[in-house]
């Protein structure tokens, strides 16, 4: 325990308010100058069940949370059951002792066990049941020392539009709170944090993240289904569609989804699909279409375990091999992996480029815990950030073309590419093989010819493709090769393994396809001691890296649990 | 302004000769000629089959998607440039069968989109199955003895479906097939054109003249378009088999609707090349 860093978990049944709370608490310490981490761990089921949310506040950032906790607030005993041993010595756990039953031997050790009778005092002095998680979260406030004047202004800016009256009584049950903690607790608390200068920093998850590049590159068209842990890409969307003239559909289904995307970019508009893997086994046979018709495409896949409904709000990274090969035969597309909001930003803008650059579908992955986890982050650079078009003609240049062909090969094998409406363009986008003009064409000769055009983009794409990167240390004896949200993981195990003098560091994979043979065999082959780190059963990422490069990673910490790696769990599965 | 030579393509049909889309071809070019439309400002979309090849051969911007999905990439492509005339051909297989959900749900959106239904009761490209639409007791390679299932009918569908447009055509008859799609194009919203489309190679018993033996025009039987009810009844007869529309109702269009729209600009004409993000990032502060 120290000053300055904070580990928290908030738990209790689902529909109890828990990620609300957390959002405030989150929002609080953020315009209060921390860094806040956040995971939430929930059930599949919208009433009942153990929901909990960890948060984990710090100076500092931090990408993946710990096991610690420093302080608790269980909402029912199952929480307590479940995470007790989390708790550091020292550390509080807030509850309601009339609400939590405590069995008679119920040994707390060097816990500081808070019984508030939350619920008596949310009904008597409030007359509202809700305002129980404030006044829990009041008492962390009192206990922390923290200044919750900052969380007035978070209360308003998220309550803002149920009434001053609603403000008033939330703020006087953190008040309430606060004047419990400090009448038994505070002083004993070895916890303090107090209140720093604002960084301005943001504080969303990667699907946030992921959006605003997409705003920003100009997405105008979104068709979706929603699918856990993706649909906040459909919820953000549509919230800004009004401002920023987008044309959100919820649609059908999945395949109704990918292939009005299709309509879309046909159409010239930039458009998106966002979707986890069941939602992504249907939109298969579309990301062939859009392949084959050359039709720019973005599409999401927020991974979380399967096969079929799997665990629908876990964790999971077992969609890398699936991203590449979805679609019959050899479909041309591109596939990227993020790992952080930043990256989520970055990739949710450049896929835009690249899909138009290329006339390809680029797919996203990444899994829940990025997609769902909030990070607190500076806003997003975007001073080289330049929307790029490709060969997408406009009329004056189709003026200029006596025979326009829209699959003319070329040397690059992207073609100039006309939209509807457009004269001097008319043509036919064909899922059948097809010539040069897009008529059907089943001749051998042209078949190989488009065959390779289409390849050949990738090709040339691989160039601008964000390559294997390594992360910290050069010459370390330890190398975690990784993806998604296992980096930040890996990272901090590096972190603990250089305290005990232990060279570690990181080989991130950011393409899965095209793959970087050459870069990535080069790193490898001088590599000490590579350990393969990704949460599927058969090391999707290692099977990739051996075929692409005939380099075999035989060390290997997997996971597939449903729930993300920590630091420690990767160093204590280490051989 | 189009004329008829200038919807002619490099490219000739390969259908067989005598096949109802050459009928259901002519109608829809004469009808892009008669709406007035550029042929650049049309866009037909088809999914996979005998009939989806009809837009290989109509010099107007062509979308050949996948089986049963013409309808998802038309809406993508309608929302996304709404100046286009979209219109949506495909066949009974793509539209009804594995298509189903996406022609129900598309119908009650109300885009304003032409969707036309070559429908020949039997699926040609794989030799001659039965369909959706074929009668029962209908004999097929997948029902040598017979189908024991009732068929859809389309137009109840439409009708029960909110379509502000349902209408049935006979690709027989191209001068009413003509008049229904050039209705069915200026009609803001989505309207169904079923057409009567005789197979001559796989279907032996929804012959030209069968059809010609049991077709009859609504218009000229006096009937009121407006009435959905009596839409109904006709849409229930069998023994004589009425074309022309069964319905017609004006109602805002999706597009009139949709906060993404409302400036009125097509979204391919937005320009995009430097947004400001600062408002939704501030959200997140």
């Amino acid at each position: 325990m120290k000053n300055g860093a904070l580990n928290f978990l908030i738990g209790g049944p689902a529909g109890s308010g828990i990620e609300k709370s957390g959002q405030i608490l989150a929002l609080s310490f953020v315009r209060g100058g921390y860094y806040v981490f956040s995971n939430m761990e929930h059930s599949s089921q919208i009433r009942g069940g153990n929901n909990f949310l960890r948060l984990r506040i710090d100076e500092n950032p931090h990408e993946v949370h710990v096991d610690e906790i420093d302080v608790m607030v269980a909402l029912d005993k199952q929480t307590i059951d479940e995470h007790f041993s989390e708790v550091v010595d020292g550390g509080a756990i807030i509850y309601d002792g009339e609400v939590v039953k405590l069995p008679s031997d119920f040994k707390p050790g060097k816990v500081k066990m808070i019984d508030v009778p939350l619920k008596k005092i949310a009904d008597e002095e409030f007359g509202n049941p809700l305002v129980v998680n404030m006044i829990a979260l009041g008492i962390l406030f009192g206990l922390t020392e923290f200044d919750m004047s900052v969380t007035k202004s978070v209360l308003d800016k998220i309550w803002g539009k149920k009434g001053a009256e609603i403000i008033a009584m939330n703020i006087k049950a953190l008040e309430n709170g606060k004047t419990i903690a400090d009448k038994n607790w505070t002083k004993d608390f070895g916890i303090k944090m107090p209140k720093k200068k604002s960084l301005n920093n943001m504080y969303l998850c990667g699907n946030d993240a992921l959006c605003i590049g997409a705003i920003k590159a100009g997405c105008k068209f979104v068709g979706e289904y929603p699918m856990t842990p993706s649909s906040s890409v459909l919820h953000f969307m549509a919230g800004w569609a009004d401002k920023y003239g987008i044309v959100v559909k919820h649609v059908e289904d999945e395949i109704a989804a990918i292939n009005s995307v299709i309509g879309a970019g046909f159409a010239g508009v930039r458009a998106i699909a966002a979707t986890s893997g069941g939602g992504f086994a249907l939109m298969s046979e579309g990301i062939g279409l859009a392949s084959m018709n050359e039709v720019p495409i973005v599409v999401i896949d927020v991974m979380r375990p399967g096969p079929a409904t799997g665990l629908p709000t876990r964790n999971g990274q077992g969609d890398l091999r699936f991203m590449i090969h979805a679609a019959q035969d050899d479909p041309v597309k591109i596939v990227l992996l993020a790992s952080t909001p930043e990256e989520c930003f970055e990739m949710g803008f450049k896929a835009f480029n690249l899909a138009e650059k290329y006339q390809l579908p680029v797919i996203i992955g990444y899994d829940k815990y990025l997609g769902e986890g909030y990070y607190t982050v500076p806003p997003f650079n975007k001073k080289d950030l330049k929307v790029e078009r490709g060969e997408l003609l406009e009329e004056k240049d189709l003026a200029k073309i006596e025979d326009y062909k829209r699959y003319l090969f070329t040397e690059d094998g992207v073609s100039p590419r006309a939209i509807p409406g457009q004269k001097g363009g008319i043509h036919r986008a064909t899922s059948d093989e097809h010539n040069e003009y897009g008529e059907i064409c089943e001749d051998a000769l042209n078949r190989r010819l488009m065959v390779e055009k289409r390849m050949k983009k990738l090709e040339i794409a691989l160039e601008e493709l964000p390559g294997p990167e390594i992360i910290g240390e050069k010459n370390a004896e330890i190398t975690f090769v990784t993806w998604t949200t296992s980096v930040g993981a890996c990272e901090e195990a590096c972190e603990i393994l250089a305290t005990k003098d232990v060279k570690a560091n990181v080989l991130k994979i950011r393409t899965a396809w095209p793959f970087h043979k050459k870069e990535t065999l080069e790193i490898l082959k001088g590599l000490k001691r590579p350990v393969l780190v990704e949460q599927n059963y058969l090391g999707q990422l290692g099977g990739l890296i051996a075929e692409q490069t005939g380099f075999m990673i035989e060390e290997k910490v997997l996971k597939y649990d449903g729930r993300p790696f920590t630091a420690k769990y990767i160093i204590d599965n280490l051989k | 302004m189009a004329q008829l030579k200038d919807l002619e393509t490099r490219d000739r049909s390969n259908w067989c000769p005598g096949c109802g889309n050459f009928g259901i071809q002519a109608a829809i070019k004469q009808a892009i000629v008669n709406v007035g439309v550029d042929p650049w400002n049309v866009m037909i979309s088809t999914g996979i089959g005998c009939g989806s090849k009809i837009n290989q051969w109509i010099e107007t911007y062509g979308f050949a998607g996948l089986h049963g999905r013409s309808l998802p990439v038309a809406m993508g492509a309608k929302l996304s440039n709404h100046a286009l005339t979209v219109i949506d051909v495909g066949g009974d297989g793509d539209g009804y069968g594995i298509g189903m959900g996406h022609f129900i749900h598309n119908m009650r959106r109300n885009f304003d989109m032409t969707y036309i239904v070559e429908d020949n009761q039997v699926y040609g490209l794989t030799l001659g199955q039965t369909s959706p639409t074929s009668d029962k007791g209908a004999k097929g390679p997948s029902t040598p003895f017979g189908i024991i299932e009732d068929p859809v009918n389309p137009i109840k569908l439409a009708l029960a479906g909110d379509c502000t447009f349902v209408a049935r055509g006979f690709a027989g008859d191209i001068p009413h097939l003509t008049s229904l799609i050039e209705a069915g194009i200026k009609h803001r919203g989505f309207a169904l054109i079923d057409v009567f489309q005789p197979c001559v190679t796989f279907n032996k018993v929804n012959t030209y003249a069968y059809f010609r033996n049991k077709v009859y025009k609504l218009e000229e039987a006096g009937h009121d378009f407006t009435d959905l009810g009596k839409a109904f009844e006709k849409a229930g007869e069998t023994e004589k088999l009425p074309i022309g529309i069964f319905y017609k109702v004006d109602k805002p269009t999706y597009e009139d609707n949709d906060v993404g729209l409302k400036d009125g600009v097509p979204r391919a004409h937005v320009d995009i090349s430097n947004i400001d993000v600062a408002m939704v990032e501030e959200s997140f502060m």
